[in-house]
């Protein structure tokens, strides 16, 4: 994935520090990715090996937010960046911080599998179908949002917002069923808990998905639409663009 | 506040210079051209040396109270444009201005307007300062003098304590009137400059690259004061420094190739440009 600007700037250096900055924040994208899709095979396949590693590189993605900080930092105070890159630079800044909240939820769901491990077993397979479920959306959502920042690419990021959507749904439901082993056996309750965290978790690592494709938008468009209705930015970019 | 419709739109109902002349070819101005508060209204100017278009019907407010930076590579018709609006440009004998240009409503392209006075309602300040081989006093009172502005010397002098305190200059030179303007550090000798156009009691003050001689430091005295003269006059200035045009200006003109391509509130020309040009110049991929 890259993020290609039109043409080069005059300095090329500039071009290769912000080429650096980019590729810092997408490959931050894939280890958080990573992170969430091992903190999930920990819950669903009660295997501590992952969660473990999971909580172990944890501080990894906390440096790759220092790293990408640094050198906003320096682009800002030496090069000034204006237009489009100064959207890109000030995305990218917010971007990293959303990266950094996903891998925290990450190691979240990690502590979850090792205290559901901890515990006796559910016989009942299906009480995981949910997480498992709901960890593949996010993940796909997370490597949208971010194919669509490395591509500047508008219409994939409107399409994280209605994945998004679906995702609520989804942990709606997650939530009903995961309460209904509870009901049928109050003995799960501490692994209904912990499940229902990782599920809550898994929702707002979609959400920091969605407001990574809001970053997109402002890098493609100019426009800042957090705190707008999603429905309505969806309908007026396509049918502007349309 | 811009409704969401706007902001996601960008549509803000602004006139454009394709709206006014009917332009549709690739060389009409985005943004809007117009100024709510005009004290010159320019519209479809052509400057021509010669046989070369150096300017391709510019139409542009200069706007009261705000200041106005041409941006744009050399060569793009910036400085020539900016010479039109107090008709420096008939002191060259190939130059020739063609369109309207009116100051309050005057046509100042006519041929019976005198261009002494119009120099003195639009004053240049220009890109070395120049002062004149003379004192610092007789700097400033020069042009009042000649223009017959004042009746008495108490009057001049008066005059010319205002005009070097609005420029930011009087207290540093006050005990020092008599000695030579050439004197003065290049900060100080264009605020003397600045101190000789505000004495005629200009309308617009017109300045070309202003800083571009001066260290950071005289620069940033100059762009304070740049900022508190916008009280009362309407200010137009060419840079070649973008972030001084974006750290000066109200409104930002991008000049290219004599095309005025796009102007703008500044806080929009340097966040979110429309036009591909602005965009490329101001990010440091042309030019």
């Amino acid at each position: 994935m890259s993020i290609e600007p039109t043409k080069g700037h005059t300095v090329k250096a500039y071009d290769s520090e912000l080429a650096q900055l980019r590729g810092l924040v997408l490959e931050m994208g894939e280890r958080v990715v990573e992170q969430v899709t091992d903190a999930v095979a920990a819950v669903v396949e009660g295997d501590p090996d992952p969660a473990h590693e999971v909580v172990h590189r944890e501080r990894k993605i906390d440096y790759f937010e220092l790293d990408v900080d640094e050198s906003i930092f320096n682009i800002i105070a030496r090069r000034q960046p204006a237009a489009v890159d100064l959207r890109l630079v000030l995305a990218l800044s917010k971007v990293v911080g959303n990266l950094e909240r996903a891998g925290d939820k990450a190691e979240d769901i990690a502590e979850c599998a090792l205290r559901i491990q901890g515990r006796d077993g559910c016989p009942d397979s299906a009480i995981y179908h949910h997480v498992s479920r709901l960890g593949k959306q996010a993940c796909c959502m997370m490597e949208r949002a971010m194919d669509a920042l490395g591509r500047t690419d508008v219409e994939q990021a409107l399409d994280v917002f209605a994945d998004d959507r679906s995702l609520a749904d989804e942990v709606a439901a997650a939530m009903r069923h995961l309460m209904s082993f509870v009901v049928e056996d109050p003995s799960l309750l501490s692994q209904v808990i912990d499940l229902l965290f990782a599920v809550k978790a898994l929702e707002r690592i979609g959400n920091h998905a969605g407001n990574i494709a809001e970053q997109v938008i402002f890098v493609a468009k100019g426009r800042d639409v957090r705190y707008q209705s999603r429905e309505n930015v969806i309908a007026a970019l396509r049918k502007r663009d349309g | 506040m811009n409704t969401t419709a706007e902001v996601l739109t960008g549509d803000t109902g602004a006139m454009s210079a394709a709206d006014l002349s009917g332009r549709t070819d690739l060389g009409a101005t985005v943004g809007d051209i117009t100024s709510k508060n005009p004290r010159m209204v320019c519209r479809a100017v052509d400057v021509y040396y010669g046989e070369k278009q150096a300017i391709k019907s510019v139409s542009l407010d200069i706007g009261n109270n705000e200041v106005i930076a041409m941006i744009g590579p050399s060569g793009c018709g910036k400085s020539t444009f900016l010479r039109c609006l107090n008709r420096m440009n008939d002191t060259i004998p190939a130059a020739r201005v063609t369109g309207s240009i009116k100051l309050d409503g005057r046509e100042i392209l006519d041929k019976g307007i005198d261009v002494v006075p119009l120099r003195a309602q639009v004053g240049m300040v220009f890109q070395k300062p120049n002062p004149f081989p003379k004192s610092i006093y007789e700097n400033v009172a020069y042009g009042p003098r000649i223009h017959g502005i004042t009746n008495s010397k108490a009057e001049l002098d008066a005059l010319v304590e205002t005009s070097l305190t609005k420029a930011g200059l009087w207290k540093e030179v006050k005990d020092r009137l008599g000695e030579p303007g050439t004197g003065l550090s290049g900060g100080q000798q264009q605020r003397l400059c600045i101190a000789r156009t505000i004495a005629v009691s200009p309308e617009v003050i017109l300045m070309d690259e202003p800083c571009s001689a001066l260290d950071p430091i005289a620069t940033a005295v100059i762009e304070e004061l740049i900022d508190e003269l916008r009280e009362n006059y309407a200010i137009a200035i060419v840079t070649h420094s973008m972030q001084q045009a974006a750290r000066v200006s109200q409104r930002t003109a991008y000049f290219h190739l004599g095309d005025l391509v796009e102007v703008g509130e500044t806080d929009q020309i340097f966040t979110n440009p429309q036009h591909k040009l602005t965009e490329d110049y101001i990010t440091g991929r042309f030019g």
